[in-house]
């Protein structure tokens, strides 16, 4: 039998409370998962980005601090093939083979992560510093950029791809830490949009921390990228500082009233009227629709309205729970009744929908096709432009060697 | 994959010239055109010695294509015709084999007079016609060039099917390994059940198909140039069936790399008893990967008045798309199916001659 790997192995409690792991991908034959550049004669390098493809094989490799942390990072690096998520293999993933990296393989922990990556993009230095003055330096710039409680604890640097080989002023960086407790993406992604909404002022309004990170499945590239025709310009790409403490006590801000974590007896549930309205066909009486279908619609309806981060599970599951003991039950047995408000039924129906309108666009789904990029068609031009075009491609392609 | 350029440009814009433009300057390595006929690959030869008479250039014909004599390239190519179409490796088995330890190479009687194996010299150009891009490079051919060009829509070269009886999913020559994933899929197919659900439900995942296929080669009839004629016809008829067995695992074991559950490759046909494999070769000529030395990919450009980024996908890494839209004082269509050329303007079939 092929080996799955259950939710109780990464989904559920499987590690110690301060152990953690990372989910490895490894891109198919001929997929890469690291920028490549390449020298060219009198003119900048050109970056060819990256082309990891759609299918992936998965490993979980267990981290316990930041420098195990760090020592699976510099392993990585060499490993052009390999890339990080956050998410761990989805309950009955067939981990034997190939799989999409998508949400509905792979998912972060209920319980978060105790790792995080703070990916700053294209950030520039103040004026008389440049990553020439060394690396640390500049690493010690971003650093302040946090909040406080980041100021004193350790954490690795990696460079990003493009350093080096374009404007000098402005930095790419990783910077990885290890929390004193799991966080979750939700939580990660608010803490960073509050942070950058009340301190982009400093660097010139433009966002410190890139949120897109914390979520299931965004790519944390992590290898070195593979210099064609010219020297790596930093031969060390990635290093660890410690400081007085290794794990940041991450202080969260305290959520706005649209939190998920808001009590049950407030309306957050009543946000649709569409579920209300479902919720209300929820029984045999008269305008009744019975149990099963409602119950489905009703988590449908209310995923798709609040998306995968709004929706409280376990809110949700007494809501519709209530609903259905207290609704007639003319037409069916008590047994019958009791399995429909069962939280395996409840439950499954909810994680259902939230596989599929749990998404980033839950108010529709989309149209387009996974893997086939949208065409946009350019602006027409005369035929005799378009065969001048056409003769500095062809021109172009034999001249490459 | 090998990565390719593709150029998508309307139909008389020059495409076609403009390579040839580049090619003749000379500057260019070894290149390599295919075009969809041999027809056009004469006519594209024959423009690229007039703008450059330098240049070397030739035509690579199948084996029963027509020499200069009226005579087939190909002295035994009815043969030749038959040991390819049933999945054999035709220079191995009827032109040249390497002999053994202690043994001297074997070879056609003709060889040394044959006149398909005398147009394999190496040149800097050299016009193939599509059929040849889903085929393996043979021992005759150069290595790959540094540049070949796909003159119009190839993909139809590289895709193909052929039914086989529901029968030969049950052959006796087939081995223990292919024995438990052909049954597995002749339950499916016979009782209408999703086949690569069957398949994953039974634990036959793409190690057991490789198995299977491993076992079906082991068991190929041997054929060689030495041999007679008549021995190699005898060994002919067992080889296309373990061919086309292989084919459909290969298929069916590339679709368990998909998550759904029914097979696209694979059609039972109730009424004829008969399964229609649907496949899709590999485009493997452009990868040069010897033991030793210097490993390179060819650089591949693609032009199409009709390429799409998808088609191409499935046969190479497609790198740049080039798509100008150019405006249009006529729309030119290029007719490039060869079913609608001679039999659609008999006038004894389609009636009014007009009308076509």
């Amino acid at each position: 039998m092929a080996p799955t790997i259950s939710d109780a192995d990464v989904g559920g409690v499987p590690f110690a409370p301060h152990s953690d792991a990372l989910t490895v991908l490894k891109c198919a034959p001929g997929f890469f998962a690291s920028k490549q550049i390449i020298a060219r004669d009198g003119e900048e390098p050109e970056i060819r980005g990256f082309n990891a493809g759609m299918w992936f094989q998965q490993h979980q490799w267990p981290v316990s601090n930041i420098v195990g942390l760090w020592s699976a990072l510099t392993a990585l690096e060499t490993m052009p093939n390999c890339l990080v998520i956050r998410g761990a293999p989805a309950q009955g993933l067939d981990c034997s083979r190939a799989q999409r990296r998508n949400k509905a393989n792979y998912r972060t922990p209920a319980r978060g992560r105790l790792w995080g990556l703070i990916d700053v993009d294209k950030l520039r230095l103040p004026d008389g510093l440049r990553l020439s003055d060394g690396v640390e330096l500049v690493c010690e710039y971003l650093v302040t950029l946090l909040p406080p409680e980041f100021h004193q604890a350790s954490y690795l640097w990696q460079l990003s791809s493009s350093v080096g080989v374009s404007d000098p002023s402005v930095v790419s960086m990783h910077l990885w830490f290890w929390f004193d407790r799991p966080i979750p993406d939700a939580d990660l992604k608010y803490w960073a949009n509050t942070w950058n909404r009340t301190n982009a002022d400093g660097v010139g309004g433009k966002p410190i921390i890139d949120t897109h990170l914390f979520n299931d499945v965004q790519a944390h590239f992590t290898a070195a990228p593979r210099f064609v025709g010219m020297a790596d310009p930093f031969p060390f790409r990635c290093g660890l500082v410690r400081k007085a403490v290794d794990e940041v006590a991450l202080r969260l801000p305290a959520r706005s009233t649209q939190s998920k974590s808001r009590p049950l007896a407030d309306t957050s549930l009543q946000g649709s009227r569409g579920f209300e309205a479902i919720l209300a066909e929820i029984g045999d009486h008269p305008n009744g629709g019975g149990f099963h279908t409602p119950i489905i619609r009703a988590a449908a309806s209310y995923v798709a309205t609040h998306g995968r981060e709004d929706t409280d599970v376990e809110a949700l599951y007494q809501v519709i729970r209530d609903r259905v003991l207290a609704a007639d039950r003319s037409k069916h047995d008590e047994a019958h009744v009791l399995a429909m408000a069962g939280r395996e039924h409840i439950v499954r129906a909810i994680e259902e929908a939230l596989v599929k309108y749990g998404g980033p666009s839950p108010q529709r789904k989309s149209r387009r096709l996974e893997g086939i990029p949208p065409h946009f068609a350019s602006a027409p031009v005369s035929a005799a432009i378009a065969k001048e075009n056409l003769r500095e491609v062809v021109h172009a392609f034999f001249r490459v060697r | 994959m090998v990565e390719a350029t593709v150029v998508r440009a309307p139909a008389g814009l020059g495409k076609t010239s403009l390579v040839l433009e580049a090619v003749a300057s000379g500057d260019v390595d070894t290149v390599e055109v295919y075009a969809p006929t041999h027809a056009l690959c004469e006519e594209q030869a024959d423009k690229l010695r007039e703008a450059n008479p330098d240049i070397t250039c030739k035509v690579i014909g199948g084996r029963g294509h027509l020499g200069t004599d009226g005579q087939p390239l190909c002295r035994k190519d009815d043969l030749a015709s038959e040991v390819a179409a049933a999945g054999g490796d035709v220079s191995s088995a009827l032109c040249h084999a390497r002999g053994g330890k202690g043994e001297s190479d074997r070879r056609c009687p003709h060889y040394d007079s044959c006149a398909y194996i005398a147009q394999f010299k190496p040149t800097q150009v050299t016009f193939y016609p599509h059929a040849y891009l889903g085929l393996e490079r043979m021992r005759l051919e150069a290595d790959p060039p540094r540049f070949a060009v796909i003159d119009e829509s190839f993909f139809l070269a590289g895709v193909g099917k052929y039914s086989i009886p529901r029968s030969l999913l049950r052959a006796e020559f087939v081995g223990h390994c292919a024995r438990t994933v052909l049954d597995a899929i002749d339950v499916a197919l016979l009782n209408g059940l999703p086949l690569l659900q069957r398949l994953r439900s039974r634990e036959i995942l793409h190690a057991e198909i490789e198995s299977a296929v491993k076992e079906l080669r082991g068991g190929r009839p041997p054929i060689s140039p030495d041999m007679t004629e008549a021995q190699q016809h005898a060994g002919l008829a067992l080889l296309r069936q373990q061919t086309e067995l292989i084919n459909l695992l290969t298929a069916v074991r590339a679709e368990l790399f998909t998550r759904r559950a029914a097979s696209h490759a694979l059609r039972y046909c109730g009424a004829t008893d008969t399964v229609v494999v649907h496949t899709k070769a590999r485009i493997r000529r452009f990868s040069h990967r010897p033991p030793q030395g210097e490993r390179y990919d060819s650089k591949v450009l693609i032009i199409d008045a009709s390429a799409d980024k998808a088609i191409v996908r499935q046969f190479f890494e497609v790198t740049a798309f080039c798509d100008p839209q150019v405006m249009r004082q006529a729309e030119v269509i290029q007719c490039g199916s060869t079913r609608c050329s001679t039999t659609s303007i008999t006038p004894e079939r389609n009636g009014d001659l007009t009308r076509t």
